[in-house]
């Protein structure tokens, strides 16, 4: 039974038996995996630090012949991000990128891009707090390292080819999850009208890094309409509703504020 | 297959949290093994425990009798409210010793990828509680994880505007701990944490 040892994320440890939990890691080394992490609620030397969400740390795992479930050794902690805590805005974000890789990533598929982009967002996210522009850059990123990014610039089924010659600015455009993003009127056959500040701010937003996405600021139309595009991508490719999603929107009937 | 009484029951006990389908069937067959009247003393308390429990109308722990025995005992201060996540939280403190105020239960913290949201948390009472003029202090007991922090800091933000105090417990090295062999998150909360002596 191989032993391995690898920087990893955790996404989300839910609770097993009397003390044990069930712990799914995105490694840099390994891709996203799940653990058994026997003892994890008494142990505080073996899962220093401790195996909360988005903990960063090395992970030390073991296979288990004919066993699709890993055993989580240990979780040595390199860095907590201490604020996340700190405002439920920064908690609410960090669960949606975890549950996004969680849903997204395949398992044991080593995606150490992803895992870098995953490690970076949420170290701003510690460090600035939470910024709706940064998740749209955080899902743009994912989606496009993931190979799931949608068609913006050009239309997902022509790339250009049914309107050649014409000012592209001049071209109306809709937005069909299903046909991989943004579809020409002359290829459209479904999907709903997407604004053109929406797409190019999506655009926009795709080009920058999470670092400047920060000093960003749309206008709360254009963010709404940027948020409900890539949600359409996001629900196409994960097949439902994600949990933290819920929790955002009932942050938001709550607070009765603007959604992120 | 089981019998239909038989895979009632497996499929009963895998409703329960951390039960799998295997562990369900080892239970019902230690069931059907045990003495008929073991096996209507536990149907008794399982129908008994859900009769009889209910939440307390102030602190909503879990209690036979409303208000629960702590929330009546008059020794205790009332301007102190421990709010904790759970009712086992209650249990664990009050075996420490020590803590003589009162408590608040939220059952649950608020945790996104569990969709527990505000409205699912027993936070109206909490606030209804310290509207009234008698709690100074509510220490946010809470698990020191990103979802209680969260919490706390939330409940905190709710409780200030209403002139009650709102306090942290502390985090940080255990006693008896050795600092050489602290992690790097503790002992970073631990100096964050530290008080004049």
């Amino acid at each position: 039974m191989a032993s391995l040892s690898t920087p990893a994320i955790v996404l989300r440890a839910v609770n097993y038996g009397e003390a044990d939990r069930i712990v799914t890691l995105l490694g840099r080394d390994t891709g996203r995996l799940s653990a058994l992490a026997r003892g994890a609620r008494k142990s505080q030397k073996r899962f220093a630090g401790g195996l909360g969400l988005c903990a960063v740390g090395v992970a030390s795992l073991r296979e288990r012949a004919g066993a699709e479930l890993l055993t989580l050794e240990g979780f040595d902690a390199t860095g907590g991000h201490s604020a996340l805590g700190a405002d439920i805005g920064r908690m609410a974000h960090a669960a949606y990128a975890a549950e996004l890789c969680s849903k997204l990533c395949a398992p044991r598929q080593v995606e150490v891009a992803v895992y870098d982009w995953l490690a970076e967002f949420l170290a701003y996210l510690d460090l600035e707090g939470a910024s709706a522009e940064r998740l749209r850059v955080f899902e743009l990123g994912l989606l496009g390292g993931l190979g799931f990014g949608p068609a913006i610039a050009a239309c997902a089924v022509c790339a250009g080819a049914s309107h050649a010659g014409r000012d592209a600015s001049a071209v109306a455009f809709r937005w069909d999850a299903d046909r991989g993003g943004a579809v020409c009127a002359g290829c459209a056959r479904g999907g709903r009208p997407i604004t053109a500040a929406a797409r190019a701010a999506l655009l926009h937003l795709a080009g920058l890094s999470l670092g400047a996405a920060f000093r960003e600021a749309l206008a709360p139309d254009v963010n709404r309409d940027c948020r409900e595009a890539l949600a359409e991508i996001i629900n196409h490719h994960v097949g439902g509703p994600l949990k933290s999603v819920e929790f955002i929107a009932k942050l938001s009937a709550a607070s009765s504020g603007g959604r992120p | 297959m089981y019998a239909s009484p038989i895979a009632r029951l497996v499929q009963q006990l895998a409703k329960l949290p951390g039960i799998g389908e295997k562990t369900a069937a080892r239970l019902a067959f230690h069931i059907l093994r045990a003495s008929a009247e073991d096996a209507a003393v536990l149907a008794a308390a399982i129908v008994e425990v859900r009769q009889k429990i209910r939440f307390c109308s102030i602190c909503c722990d879990l209690t036979e009798a409303d208000p629960c025995a702590i929330c009546r005992d008059q020794r205790r201060d009332g301007s102190l409210c421990c709010v904790v996540a759970q009712p086992q939280d209650v249990v664990a403190i009050e075996r420490a010793g020590g803590y003589r105020g009162r408590y608040h239960v939220l059952h649950g913290v608020l945790s996104p990828l569990d969709g527990v949201g505000p409205d699912d948390l027993r936070v109206p009472e909490l606030l209804r509680r310290c509207g009234d003029g008698t709690v100074a202090e509510a220490i946010l007991a809470t698990s020191p994880s990103v979802e209680g922090e969260a919490t706390a800091v939330y409940l905190a933000k709710l409780l200030r505007p209403l002139g009650v105090r709102a306090s942290r417990i502390a985090t940080g090295v255990p006693m008896g701990g050795e600092l050489e062999y602290a992690d790097q998150v503790t002992l970073a909360r631990a100096i964050d944490g530290r008080r004049e002596m």
